[in-house]
């Protein structure tokens, strides 16, 4: 939060604290030399300001916490997002090569990959300087699933290989990728609640 | 100290695991570049190992080169030797690690 928005809610909350000590201070007579009445007229007066001050104060806090927590959600989810985005990309290339394995398609695979890896690292790090505590509570399963699914995948695959895989392997990618994902959709769901 | 960037001192392109594999194999580095400087076990001189710059490792390739190390010449002392240093990949330092503290489990 910048200087320059705290400062009126600092201000309309000290402003507040400065009424609720006048009034009290002419409820208990300290320093005060008017009569009755305007003790009665300027007591009254301090704490319906007061009252005032401090509601502005607390409403405007409360809105700048609920703004900042919609857009710091916003930013998460989309990062998320893309990092699902980049996986489906790199588990539709891993079909490919399973299929029809080429030097190439091993190659834009590797690449899909390591894109998909830095792209996980920086969604945690981000979870972590926001203090975002389902990234942050989660980073360890979500890395341990992801070197899973990474080692599922590219365990005995080389540019060379021309034949097929064995039946069973790529499911066995299949459900690597599916822990993973399903990782990220109740990482998903906590920013949700 | 002693200092290997993969991607200038082996290959941009890392293959698979073993040598019958292919070129470029993790048995081929760990041969080549790691297994010699492993060769006084007394020895205990940091190895910065520079992962950046190459097209992608496959997992046998990183268990080949760095886990049958570690069987090799004692898990301890890679662990204690080896300095990884990715940016482009930083998860690689923590699956190399794993593969090193992993493997006596084999």
């Amino acid at each position: 939060m910048k200087n320059s928005r705290v400062m009126p809610l600092i201000l309309a909350f000290a402003a507040g604290v400065l009424c609720t000590t006048m009034c009290l201070l002419i409820k208990m007579n300290v320093g005060i030399a008017a009569g009755d009445f305007w003790k009665f007229q300027l007591r009254d007066l301090f704490s319906v300001l007061a009252q005032i001050l401090i509601a502005i104060s607390v409403v405007y806090y409360v809105n700048r916490i609920i703004a900042n927590d919609v857009k710091r959600r916003e930013i998460i989810l989309n990062i998320i997002e893309a990092l699902e985005d980049e996986l489906a990309a790199a588990y539709s290339c891993y079909i490919q090569y399973t299929n029809a394995p080429q030097p190439q398609t091993y190659w834009d695979f590797m690449k899909i990959l390591k894109r998909a890896s830095r792209s996980l690292t920086l969604t945690l790090e981000v979870g972590k300087t926001t203090k975002c505590d389902p990234l942050v509570c989660s980073a360890n399963d979500i890395k341990g699933a992801f070197l899973d699914m990474k080692e599922s995948w590219t365990e005995n695959i080389y540019p060379e290989k021309k034949t097929l895989y064995a039946e069973g392997y790529s499911e066995a990618g299949r459900e690597k990728y599916d822990i993973l994902k399903k990782k990220l959709i109740e990482c998903k769901l906590a920013f949700c609640k | 100290m002693t200092m290997i960037n993969i991607a200038k001192d082996f290959s941009r392109t890392p293959g698979g695991r073993h040598i019958k594999d292919g070129k470029y194999s993790g048995e081929e580095f760990r041969k080549k570049l790691l297994e010699p400087l492993f060769a006084d076990r007394t020895e205990r001189t940091k190895i910065v190992v520079i992962l950046d710059g190459v097209e992608g490792y496959p997992t046998s390739f990183l268990e080949e080169a760095f886990g049958q190390l570690a069987r090799i010449v004692g898990k301890e002392v890679c662990l204690v030797r080896f300095e990884f240093v990715s940016e482009e990949e930083p998860l690689l330092k923590e699956e190399i690690t794993q593969y090193i503290e992993t493997s006596d489990e084999e």
